[in-house]
């Protein structure tokens, strides 16, 4: 039951002077809350700490890296390590093949994926089921299974050594995971859009770019960030098929600067290459992180 | 030109090829899938519908076909022979399997290791993030200002994790001598008293676990320890469901468990007996059996006319079995064997893909009980598990099953860890749940009082297995001692537990045996963001109603936890679980960055076992039978997931 | 719409015709694992173009990788029967690839210049009595002690097993059962290392191999090898919870801390630093029937078996083994030469590499001779970590060894 305050009980009420601003915010502050987020700033610390210790490594003196300490920004900050890392060769084509890699598998990808799950979810068909249940029926096969006579069939093709087996595949609408989500989506699109253009003359064709695509954007911007995050961390692919400096992505660079026979080991070294590694995927992420959570809520708990 | 200048530049153009590709494959395949339509006689706007409707399929179909159904076809063709690189192909039927399965010679010996290992992941780590995600969802669960960066905030370590470059950044913190981690926190136990008690309790904690863990994992027999587990999982589950009145609900959880733990052992027999040799027919006669009398309870449960067909067909071939057995008595019996227990399996394996509504068949429930009692009392004595099991009624009385020890041997050979008796335990303990679980509404005191003695009996078990086990470690020690040798299997246990740590003992977290495997929970848990979403939306859809109806009754907070958060969200539960499970067989970049030589052995996992073996090893008939080992679990566990939740799916 | 797909169908079928139109040059692939930045500049920028100047027509292109994917790497090459012409292998590599590997003796036996390469190091190059390749660098890998802190210098080097174990306990020290003095560190600075186990059943007098082929896993030698490295790990550790050294900068033996141990010459101080005063080089200390040795690590290319005509890649070979190429890639890469006629300029401007080739031509023994190296690596270190933390007996040890060493020759067709 609701109370109703009415002003003649408000009048009743002592009055006391105003009390200061100081007393006033300390009123405000509601005691669960400031124990809330003192949790979550504890479990925060947590979460970041490795992001910050990477970021402060990278600008240390390989002296400083080689001995305990606690201090997480050192008193003089090394951006020579930076500059270092950005004069190497190596590392720059690294870099710009993992850009373009990326790009690549992105356009493809996401035009297949889009192809193959407006057919799953807005056309009707003998054998989509079918079909469709041997899409699903692929997520179960772990992906080590394929791997050797995968090997096998990139040689037969002359692929090996080439950046074709990671970027080719991805064309054959790579990942039931990522048509489940986008065909999830396009079901939810009211079906008299499809069927006005139908009767406007319009074949599938043109109402899958003109009616859907358009209306599919959120879904396709979510397979667009998993696939780029996905990528650009790929390591095992590149490193079993690459094979050769030329043509190393990111992952492979970063992972082999840990190989290095190198004593003391260079972590500043590694560690700026790691935060340069790390900044587009922090950057995507931040910047579409609604698309993240949506995706995973949204195949994780629904469908 | 600039070798990767001119790399890319023909990666571009094969893509265009392939686009064109795609474009003329697509047409073919419409068209013929159009023709093939004609042919069946579907009419002309049908056939419209199924040209249009392969042409946008027909990327997803051709590559299928060119990288997974050829690729896989191929693979499982190269784990039935001994196909190794450079070497000629040879056909060797199961062996592969069997070796790996049974753990035989040097590689199925460092599979179970690696399985070990997985397993480890599961039953340590699992739970770890489950609580790690769970924790943080309820935290953001409410409504505060700025939830929603503390929401990206937790997150991302899911996206970073991904990659090498965060794996490395933990590589150093984690650094034994003098990285952040272990300065931090010998710097806080200097300075307080209390934290430095907790900071050594935690090292011989971790010590203690983990090297008893490799004891057990280096293939120690545990004793009756073995005993203890089952039957106390079943006391427990008994004990939740003996509680209160005997409701719907319980009874459809107590079959719940029935049917996972059913499910569970008939894999295992099913795998063992698969690959078991020489074969013993007691093992096939009882899983065909077990799994029998499971099917029968099951399709009881169902509304099917053909369940005592199914039943009675699977029963009928392992008579045909035995009698054939007894008549001739040689090879011929592994096949007829594997088959009835298959055959035996097969219904159970039908009632999960199609759930059928409930019945009741109360009589034909009183009568699988006495058939299921038939079966255990003719069968078990002496004859499934080498006369192991005998030792039930010294347990039943709370007597020690163990006669008066005098060496090792006897010890190793008595319980021999691949006696399949614990399993018989499970065993016991699904079919008395299933035959719980059909128990009706109108004899509530009837089930109460199968499930109280059920309790009794297995609570009796697991303290005097308990007790037992306890009695025989020492008893191995001693005899050791005794002898003047080593118990290598538990002396690095021995030596964590023999003190309590020195002042200035640090985790040697990357370094040592015992610490590997906790550095990498440490960094999942650090990474557990994903399933974090999947509970904070579960949580977001339970009604707020139920919470104010439970204040109402002056609930408080943990009884509205438990009674009202955990069971609404159980179905996110159970499917963290499951991608967990999946995941900690499929480890590998995590393993790849952090191992060193010193440490590649404990922390690999099934997933890195397998790229060890081809890649490294060039073995790759055996890498394909631990890829379908791997593949075969994994089905089963989507199963379950399908069975038990609706299909659900989510990429990291 | 018929129309829209014959336009796009033509245009594809163009794009695929003219895609394979992408001409090569006769390219002779090099595949070397771990070279520095300016190692691989100096291929491409002073090697290469010298070679491609006496051989018109032919371009030569260099591969890198690291040692961690190494195996999986070349198997792929091997399985498809492509890859580079020339494979850059470890020391004990020959024996595990074998007949992968071209026979170069048609090629090779007559070069006069081949008298010039260090016997040892041919031997490491050779399967079953044909050359496979030329070494390229060795790396000799001593003991090495540090006369200044030593307890007693004057019993440097130990030359037994005993002496090396009552060394280690002179000079070692535990506190708060964490290290803070070895005697000892081995090369990996971790529970042991396989290389150095394999060196200790030679220095103890014993071989990897019977007559027959079969595992000496079982002999007196592995028991004592293994018996000597158990000791000196319990020296220093009292038990497997024993914390390590606390880090030091720079490399170990230069730590202060650290009295001897096996390291490879990139984990030592510069051949410049003054510390050299003070260490000493020696051999591996031997058993009781045993010699001291010194292990030596052949570096070296080889032409897989798979490449059609091997005449190109030998001439590449004989081209960069060349003494003056051999003497350049010492300044550049620091590589140490296997030709003994390009050690005189290294020898004279280098104490510390004149005393290390001393050592190597009087105890080397070349890592060689190594039958499924892949299998047999996680082997050694699985089961000798588990005799070394207390998991295994001696004697289960040695004969899981054995066993399972002898499985695996047999799986690999090295039994008949």
């Amino acid at each position: 039951m609701a109370t109703v305050t009415t002003n003649a009980q408000l009048s009743a009420l002592p009055r006391t002077a105003q009390p200061n601003l100081f007393l006033r915010i300390v009123r405000a502050i509601d005691p669960r809350a400031l124990i809330l987020y003192a949790i979550l700033l504890a479990a925060s610390l947590f979460f970041l700490f490795p992001m910050a210790w990477m970021a402060g490594t990278s600008l240390k003196t390989i002296e400083e890296v080689g001995q305990p300490q606690l201090n997480l920004l050192p008193a003089n900050p090394q951006w020579d390590n930076y500059a270092k890392l950005l004069r190497e060769e190596t590392f720059y084509r690294a870099y710009t093949n993992s850009v373009f890699v990326v790009t690549l598998v992105l356009v493809g990808t996401v035009t297949s994926i889009a192809l193959v799950a407006y057919t799953f979810s807005r056309l009707e068909w003998k054998g989509r089921g079918i079909v469709f249940a041997l899409m699903m029926g692929t997520l179960m096969l772990p992906a080590q299974a394929t791997l050797v006579p995968q090997y096998v069939l990139f040689h037969n093709l002359g692929w090996i050594r080439t950046f074709n087996p990671i970027t080719i595949p991805g064309f054959f609408a790579g990942g039931a995971a990522l048509v489940f989500l986008v065909r999830q989506f396009m079901l939810s699109i009211p079906r008299e859009l499809d069927e006005a253009a139908m009767i406007d003359g319009a074949n599938p064709l043109q109402i899958w770019w003109y009616v859907i695509m358009p209306l599919s954007r959120p879904a396709i911007a979510t397979i667009t960030v998993f696939l780029f995050v996905g990528q650009w961390n790929n390591l095992i692919n590149p490193l079993i098929y690459l094979q050769r400096a030329e043509l190393f992505t990111m992952p492979i660079y970063v992972a082999q600067k840990n190989n290095l026979q190198e004593s003391p080991i260079p972590w500043q070294d590694i560690m700026a290459a790691s935060v340069l590694f790390v900044i587009p995927v922090l950057v995507v992420f931040i910047l579409t992180q609604r698309y993240f959570v949506e995706g995973i809520t949204m195949t994780g708990t629904k469908g | 030109m600039d070798v990767s200048a001119q790399a890319r530049l023909e990666n571009l153009l094969w893509a265009i090829g392939t686009a064109a590709f795609i474009v003329i494959g697509s047409v073919l395949v419409g068209q013929a899938a159009k023709m093939i339509a004609r042919w069946r006689g579907l009419s002309t706007s049908d056939q419209r519908k199924v040209f249009w409707g392969f042409l946008f399929a027909a990327p997803w179909i051709i590559g299928f076909v060119i990288f997974v159904l050829g690729p896989a076809l191929a693979s499982l063709y190269y784990s039935f022979t001994d196909y190794k690189l450079g070497k000629e192909m040879n056909w060797t039927g199961l062996e592969n399997y069997r070796e790996l399965l049974l753990g035989a010679g040097a590689q199925g010996r460092r599979f179970s290791q690696a399985m070990f290992n997985s397993f480890y992941y599961m039953a340590v780590g699992v739970p770890l993030q489950i609580i790690t995600s769970l924790g943080m969802a309820m935290l953001l669960n409410n409504q505060l200002r700025g939830i929603r960066l503390f929401r990206l905030i937790f997150y991302l370590p899911v996206i970073l994790a991904g990659g090498p470059a965060a794996l490395l950044a933990w590589r150093y913190m984690l650094a034994g001598n003098g990285g952040f981690i272990n300065v931090t926190l010998q710097n806080l136990a200097d300075s307080f008293f209390l934290f430095d008690w907790l900071y050594r309790g935690f090292i011989f904690t971790v010590e203690a676990f983990n090297s008893f863990y490799a004891g057990i994992a280096g293939g120690d027999p545990i004793g009756p320890f073995k005993y203890a587990v089952p039957a106390l999982i079943g006391a427990l589950v008994l004990l939740s469901i003996a509680r209160g009145e005997w409701t719907p609900a319980k009874r459809a959880r107590a079959w719940l468990v029935a049917e996972l733990i059913g499910a569970t052992i008939i894999v295992l027999l099913a795998a063992r007996a698969l690959v078991a040799d020489p074969l013993d027919p007691g093992l096939l006669l009882g899983s065909g059996a077990l799994a029998a009398a499971g099917a029968f309870i099951a399709h009881m449960r169902g509304e099917t006319r053909r369940f005592h067909l199914w039943t009675l067909i699977p029963l009928a071939l392992a008579a045909v079995g035995i009698v054939i057995l007894m008549t001739f008595g040689s090879d011929a019996e592994r096949s007829l064997y594997v088959l009835a227990l298959l055959a035996a399996a097969a219904p159970l394996v039908l009632v999960y893909i199609t759930r059928t509504p409930m019945k009741k068949r109360r009589l034909l429930g009183a009568g699988a009980a006495l058939l299921t009692g038939i079966i255990i009392v003719r069968l078990i004595p002496g004859q499934l598990d080498g006369g192991r099991l005998a030792v039930l009624p010294q347990y039943l009385t709370l007597q020690s099953a163990i006669a008066q020890p005098d060496n090792l041997d006897y010890l190793n050979e008595g319980f021999a860890a691949t006696t399949p008796a614990a399993l018989w335990l499970y065993g016991l303990v699904a079919l008395v749940l299933g035959g719980l679980s059909l128990a009706d509404n109108r004899y509530p005191r009837t089930a109460r009082t199968i499930a109280l003695v059920s309790l009794a009996a297995f609570g009796l078990i697991a303290v005097s297995a308990a007790i037992d086990g306890v009695r025989y470690f020492q008893a191995y020690n001693q005899i050791a001692a005794a002898t003047g040798e080593q118990n290598y299997h538990f002396a690095q246990f021995n030596a964590a537990t023999a003190q309590w740590p020195d002042k200035n003992r640090v985790p040697l977290w990357m370094t040592n045996e015992l610490w590997s495997k906790p550095s990498l929970i440490l960094i999942t848990m650090w990474s557990s963001g994903a399933g974090m979403l999947i509970f904070l939306a579960a949580l977001k859809g339970v009604p707020r109603a139920f919470y104010e109806a439970a204040e109402v009754d002056g609930a408080n907070r943990w009884q509205k936890f438990w009674k009202i958060t955990l069971p609404m969200i159980s179905p996110a539960m159970f499917y963290n679980v499951v991608i967990g499970v999946i995941a900690a067989l499929q480890t590998f970049d995590t393993i790849y960055i952090l191992r060193t030589p010193q440490t590649e052995d404990d922390l690999a996992s099934a997933a890195f076992f397998l790229f060890n073996r081809t890649f490294r090893q060039l073995e790759i008939g055996q890498g394909a039978a631990v890829s379908w080992i791997l593949a075969g679990i994994i089905v089963l566990l989507t199963v379950l997931q399908f069975r038990y939740n609706k299909w659900v799916y989510y990429e990291a | 719409m018929k129309k829209h797909f014959v336009l796009v169908a033509a245009l594809a079928l163009l794009l695929t015709a003219v895609l394979p139109a992408v001409a090569q040059d006769q390219t002779l692939e090099i595949y070397i694992t771990g070279l520095t930045e300016d190692t691989i500049k100096w291929f491409n920028e002073v090697a290469f173009p010298a070679f491609e100047a006496d051989h018109p027509g032919v371009q030569l292109e260099i591969l890198t990788g690291g040692w961690g994917e190494f195996d999986a790497t070349v198997a792929g090459w091997i399985t498809t029967g492509d890859g580079p012409e020339i494979v850059y292998l470890g020391s004990e590599y020959a024996a595990t690839f074998g007949d992968l590997l071209a026979d170069l003796d048609p090629y090779l036996k007559d070069w006069e210049e081949l008298d010039q390469f260090l016997p040892a190091a041919l031997e490491a190059v050779t399967w079953d009595g044909h050359l496979r390749g030329l070494p390229l660098l060795m790396s000799p890998r001593p003991v090495f002690y540090r006369t200044d802190l030593a307890a007693d210098p004057s019993v440097i080097p130990p030359l037994t097993f005993a002496d090396a174990l009552e060394f280690v306990k002179a000079n070692s020290a535990v506190e708060n059962n964490a290290m803070t003095r070895m005697g000892f560190m081995d090369i990996g600075s971790g529970l042991f290392d396989d290389q150095e186990f394999i060196a200790y059943i030679w220095s103890a007098g014993g071989e990897l191999y019977n007559e027959d082929g079969t595992s000496a896993f079982d002999s007196e030698a592995t028991a004592e090898a293994l018996k000597f490295m158990y000791d000196r790990r319990r020296i220093m550790m009292p038990d497997e919870t024993t914390a390590g050294l606390p880090p030091f900068e720079g490399v170990p033996i230069a730590s202060g801390n650290v009295v001897s141990g096996i390291f490879p010459m990139w984990n030592m101080p510069a051949t410049t630093d003054p510390l050299w005063e003070n260490i000493v080089a020696a051999p591996y200390p031997a058993g009781e029937n045993g010699e001291p040795l010194i292990q030596v690590f052949i570096d070296w290319l080889s032409v897989p078996a798979y490449v059609e005509d091997p005449a190109l890649a030998v001439e590449f070979l004989k081209f960069i083994t060349s003494k003056e190429n051999a003497i350049e890639l010492s300044k550049v890469a620091g590589f140490t030469p296997v030709r003994t006629d390009a050690w005189e300029e290294l020898k004279a401007s280098n104490p510390v590499w004149a005393k290390l080739l001393d050592l190597a031509v009087e105890y080397g023994r070349p890592f060689s001779d190594i039958r499924a190296s892949a299998e047999l690596r996680p082997l050694i270190r699985e089961q000798v970590a588990l005799y070394m933390s207390d998991q295994q007996s001696l004697e289960e040890t040695q004969q899981m060894l054995k066993e399972e060493y002898d499985a695996i020759l047999e799986d690999n067709g090295y039994l008949d």
